[in-house]
């Protein structure tokens, strides 16, 4: 029998109340947990890791020149989420993701959030995703994030943080997907009396929204996605977004621009493409107006988007809105844009171009998590407590030199969740990300990731740094 | 459809059927080779040169011994041999990898799963089981493969760029084959043997009505209309395909490639086997296989059109 | 004055290329200086254009070759007429204080930082120290500095190249105006004044000016109560009624006057004529002459 205990510790238990026992949502899943028989359940666990490496749900760690596949271990206990705790995770998210865009409109059209000092002009500017060629350009319904993932936390007190916006190529969605059918597949004894919403229609609205985007005039808009290929660590979630939209996977070489518009180019001529949805960065979009060594972009690209011939989603020039210098900002946009107070709370952040924050900052590295604005993937980080003397004084150096390129935040105890690990279940912490589709309105789709740190004691969820993942559920209201 | 699938759907295709010839051949003389090898009077070795000469690419001037396991490690594993088993499987997933969105998910996993195993395998490992276990699954495998795609995907222009790779290189190495026996001198041994690694004996048998000459044998391979590995019957295949792709009609040609294939279709469908065989079988099959390298060349020219690098000016 | 300026851009390529796109930074600039009445671009092998007004007002035009070619040349035409002073005064009113106090120098973010060509590097540091500090006055400062480039860099077409940053002129002591352009740039930006780079022409005539024939660069700094003044410190002089400005940006980058991308063999060959007149017979010079 699989043995399921609390812990105890200072961080909020995702399946333990306060008083030990089971919350009411998983009382069914401690329960069907303690009945299955440990055999069997890790024969199936076997199976299901086997499925996924036959089906290559893998990504691509590139730790030097080769990459090596990798499946991204998966746990089969799943998180669960009440449809109470969803609607409010779902409305906050809607909230920030308006503000967001409202923000890029603003700062590449009248700037009013900048005249009127409520973000500091030097901090957008001195963005790297801020892009100039997007000033004064309109985009195809004033929509700049048609695809966003908002990584949020569970504190102590149970409530949900936002940690970090990804506004610019947010992956994590196929193993949304594939986590959930390996699972009903393995162990459809989980599901037993839950009613969870099912992720499978994610493809359908994303599809729906990137149709809604397409320039006018397009009357049945032909959208493609666009990869820079198998060498790409996300490769395989563009082949199934493509594969489950029923849409087109191309690379750059088959498009070519054409007197302003872009093309497809296929064995029977060219055909005209409307909407891209770029898994590729800005910076290698169009070695035309950007880097020019690109040899993943389509030459000319920028001026199709400039005449408002093809939408590119999500637009050029939104990483200004998910910079993590820009991120302590996001409520004051909320208030600005939108005039509502924030539904969901940023982690507390100290900003080290302010003298008297960054000597705090430096005062207490021990205690801090220090974060690269120009960083992801949870490289260029320092995690103050768990980091050597040595770790330390180079982060300060760093700071003192380029204040810009750095925020802290205290470390917050994030929720644990039971995980395999080894045959036994023990406490991992883990975090949560949604995504939001903008397109009639801002979509929150119940098909949430949850990352969960398969090292002891660690705080870090990402893919590259021992990280996995856990089917979501989010329950259906009574 | 894109051109760069269509390439990704040839390579695949041509990939697949090699692997799964070289599995084959590689399966049948060693069978033959058990006996061989009890008389020693250097049939073995004979035997296995022969196999290198079909199965292993560019080894024209390779040193080394001819023996079963000089073969399995040149013919199934070395990586440097771009006509290995190892080297087709991998070519071929990676092929199947660029375009998966394109492919059912039942025919991506089978290539997938055989490249799993593929490369999970080493020579030692192999040849101490036996060679046949490794072999057999890798056939199977490909031959599940045919019938996998040919049931999920839909028979439009994809497909039949499938089709055109591994009917291309089916006759291409039936081709080889032919180059590489020696019919002068061991004629009923070796048109027996051709049979086997063709897998024509059964059919072999059953069409021909009186008493088999070796020329016979060698006749049904080229020129056969009904068995699906015959050059003639590839041929035509690939040519059926190549006009779908191109909506031309058949008699006419809209490519370069189509025009090769036309006198191609000619040679077979209408010269005598005497005729062909005048000047004796191994230039008989250089020839052929000179043309279908060069009607590969032709199909990659007129629908896989190579991108060079992008330079930039400034004034 | 009323000017008259052919301007040729060939390439020839020893193998052929194809899908070559071009963006054209040619188009002379209108505003309360100066006015472009004719502006006439022909590009051979023929396609269509299209234009579009960028972030720093420039007209740029773009257009696409496709199929394969060996050779490209554009050629344009234009008629300028520029109300600028012959005499122009230099702009001793301007001071820090002035700039401190005007609110439009908050937006000038671009033209206060670092852009592809213009770095604060070690070296731009070494060559503060030769300069004096700006102090209060700072539009006889940027003249100064103007005059300091002048007479210690040389002149000289192969010292540098397209790509030279501001790092490689200070190494090479050496450049052309593109290079003094920049200099001049990164020194009055890392002393807070706002500067862009300006790409256009200067007409020489009889007398000998650098720039003339070919594309010529010069800089222009925000000084307050003027405006955009502007100064060419490869000729040494503030920029009067032989300028004609063709576009503006925060560096070569922004305004270079033909810049591509194609497919095809890397090699190409590249030659650029100017040739640049008074327009004889217009009012601007019939009036020009009537005042001498």
């Amino acid at each position: 029998m699989l043995d399921v205990q609390p812990e105890a510790s200072a961080r909020y238990d995702e399946l333990y109340g306060a008083d030990g026992q089971p919350r009411a949502h998983y009382e069914a899943l401690a329960a069907t947990l303690t009945a299955l028989k440990r055999d069997e359940v890790l024969g199936r666990v076997r199976a299901i890791n086997t499925a996924l490496l036959q089906r290559g749900v893998t990504f691509t760690v590139y730790a030097d020149q080769a990459g090596t596949e990798r499946v991204f271990p998966f746990d089969v206990v799943p998180r669960i989420l009440t449809a109470l705790e969803w609607e409010r995770i779902e409305r906050g998210i809607a909230q920030r993701v308006r503000a967001l865009n409202a923000f890029l409109y603003d700062v590449y059209h009248g700037e009013r959030i900048l005249i009127e000092k409520k973000v500091p002009r030097d901090l957008v500017y001195s963005s790297k995703g801020f892009n100039r060629e997007m000033i004064d350009l309109d985009v195809p319904r004033d929509i700049y994030i048609h695809i966003s993932g908002i990584d949020l936390i569970r504190e102590p007190s149970g409530a949900f943080l936002v940690l970090e916006d990804n506004c610019r190529t947010p992956s994590g969605i196929s193993y949304v997907l594939e986590n959930r059918d390996a699972l009903k597949r393995g162990l459809p004894d989980l599901f037993a009396n839950y009613a969870v919403h099912p992720v499978d229609d994610y493809p359908s609205r994303l599809l729906d929204v990137l149709r809604y985007t397409a320039p006018r005039g397009a009357l049945q808009p032909t959208v493609v996605v666009l990869t820079p290929g198998i060498y790409n660590s996300a490769y395989f979630e563009h082949t199934l977004l493509a594969r489950r939209m029923g849409v087109e996977l191309v690379e750059a070489r088959d498009l070519i621009v054409v007197d302003n518009f872009v093309f497809l180019k296929t064995t029977s001529g060219l055909e005209r493409v409307d909407v891209i949805y770029r898994r590729i960065d800005d910076d290698y979009l169009d070695p035309l107006y950007f880097l020019a060594e690109s040899s993943l972009g389509v030459t000319g690209l920028m001026n199709v988007y400039r005449a408002g011939n093809v939408t590119l989603a999500n637009a050029i020039g939104t990483g200004v809105a998910d910079d993590k210098a820009i991120y302590r900002f996001v409520p004051e946009m909320i208030r600005f844009y939108l005039t509502e107070e924030p539904l969901l709370e940023n982690v507390p952040t100290y900003d080290c171009t302010d003298d008297v924050q960054r000597r705090h900052v430096l005062d207490n590295l021990d205690r801090l998590v220090v974060k690269n604005t120009n960083a992801s993937g949870g490289y260029g980080m320092l995690m103050g407590p768990f980091a050597s003397a040595e770790e330390r004084e180079s982060f300060r150096d760093l700071i003192e030199s380029n204040p810009r390129d750095f925020i802290a935040q205290p470390v917050i105890e994030l929720s644990s969740s039971p995980t395999l690990i080894d045959g036994e279940l023990a406490a991992r912490r883990v975090d949560l990300r949604p995504f939001a589709l903008y397109g009639r309105t801002v979509d929150v789709p119940p098909a949430a990731l949850t990352r969960v740190a398969l090292r002891e004691g660690s705080l870090v969820v990402n893919s590259s740094q021992g990280g996995g993942s856990k089917d979501t559920w989010v329950l259906q209201a009574e | 459809m894109l051109s760069r699938v269509a390439e990704s759907l040839f390579w695949l295709g041509r990939n697949v059927e090699r692997a799964e010839t070289v599995a084959r051949i590689l399966d049948v003389n060693l069978s033959r080779s058990v006996d061989l090898h009890s008389q020693r009077d250097g049939h073995a070795e004979q035997l296995w040169q022969s196999v290198m000469r079909c199965a292993g690419f560019g080894n024209e001037e390779r040193e080394g011994g001819s023996s079963v396991n000089d073969a399995m490690a040149h013919c199934a594993f070395n990586p440097e041999n771009a006509g290995s088993i190892d080297s087709s499987v991998r070519v071929a997933r990676a092929n199947a990898l660029s375009i998966r969105s394109e492919l059912p998910t039942e025919v991506w996993e089978l290539i997938n799963v055989l490249y799993l195993f593929v490369d999970s395998q080493n020579l030692r490992g192999v040849v101490r089981e036996g060679p046949s276990k490794f072999l057999h699954r890798v056939r199977d495998a490909m031959q599940a493969f045919a019938g996998v795609s040919d049931g999920t995907m839909a028979h439009g222009d994809g497909w039949h760029f499938l089709r055109v790779g591994r009917c291309l290189e089916r006759a291409y190495m039936t081709a080889r084959m032919l180059e590489a026996i020696d019919a002068e001198h061991e004629p009923w041994r070796e048109s027996q043997r051709l049979l086997d690694m063709c897998c024509a004996a059964v059919p072999f048998a059953q069409y021909s009505r009186h008493v088999p000459e070796p020329r016979d044998a060698l006749g049904f391979i080229i020129f056969s209309q009904d068995f699906p590995r015959s050059l003639r019957f590839c041929t035509r295949q690939v040519d059926a395909s190549m006009h779908r792709i191109s909506r031309s009609p058949e008699g006419t040609y809209a490519t370069a490639a189509e025009r090769r294939l036309g006198r191609m279709r000619a040679l077979f469908d209408y010269t005598p086997i005497e005729e062909a065989l005048a000047a004796g079988l191994a230039p008989f099959a250089a020839g052929i296989l000179r043309e279908f390298e060069l009607l590969s060349a032709d199909i990659e020219d007129a629908y896989f059109p190579r991108l060079p690098v992008v330079a930039t000016m400034l004034a | 004055m009323e000017y008259t300026i052919q301007h040729e851009t060939s390439y020839f390529y020893p193998e052929t290329v194809y899908e070559s796109y071009t963006v054209l930074h040619l188009q002379p600039r209108s505003d309360p200086n100066q006015f472009c009445t004719k502006y006439d671009l022909q590009i051979s092998p023929s396609t269509r254009v299209q234009a579009y007004l960028d972030r720093f007002g420039n007209d740029v035009q773009h257009f696409a070759i496709l199929p394969r070619h060996r050779s490209l040349a554009i050629t344009t035409h234009s008629n300028v007429v520029t109300l600028l002073d012959s005499e122009p005064s230099e702009p001793v009113e301007a001071t820090r204080a002035l700039l401190d106090a005007d609110e439009r120098v908050e937006r000038m973010y671009d033209f206060l930082h670092e852009s592809s060509y213009v770095q604060f590097t070690p070296e731009l540091a070494e060559f503060w120290r030769e300069l004096d500090g700006p102090g209060d006055a700072i539009g006889a400062w940027c003249r100064r500095v103007s005059q300091h480039i002048h007479q210690a860099f040389t002149y000289d077409g192969e010292a540098t190249t397209v790509r030279t940053t501001v790092e490689g002129v200070l190494r090479a002591r050496a450049g052309v105006c593109q290079d003094f352009a920049h200099l001049m740039i990164a020194v009055l930006r890392s002393a807070g004044i706002p500067a862009r780079y300006v790409s256009g022409y200067i007409f020489g005539g009889d007398s000998r000016v650098l720039g003339a024939e070919a594309s010529h660069a010069w800089c222009e700094a925000y000084l307050p109560p003027y405006g955009w003044v502007g100064f060419d410190p490869t000729n040494e002089r503030l920029i009067d009624d032989h300028f004609v400005k063709v576009a503006l940006g925060r560096d070569y980058r922004d305004v270079s006057p033909v810049r591509g991308v194609y497919r095809g063999s890397r090699l190409s060959e590249m030659s650029v004529n100017v040739a640049m007149d008074v327009l004889q017979g217009s009012p601007a010079y019939q009036e020009q002459q009537q005042q001498q």
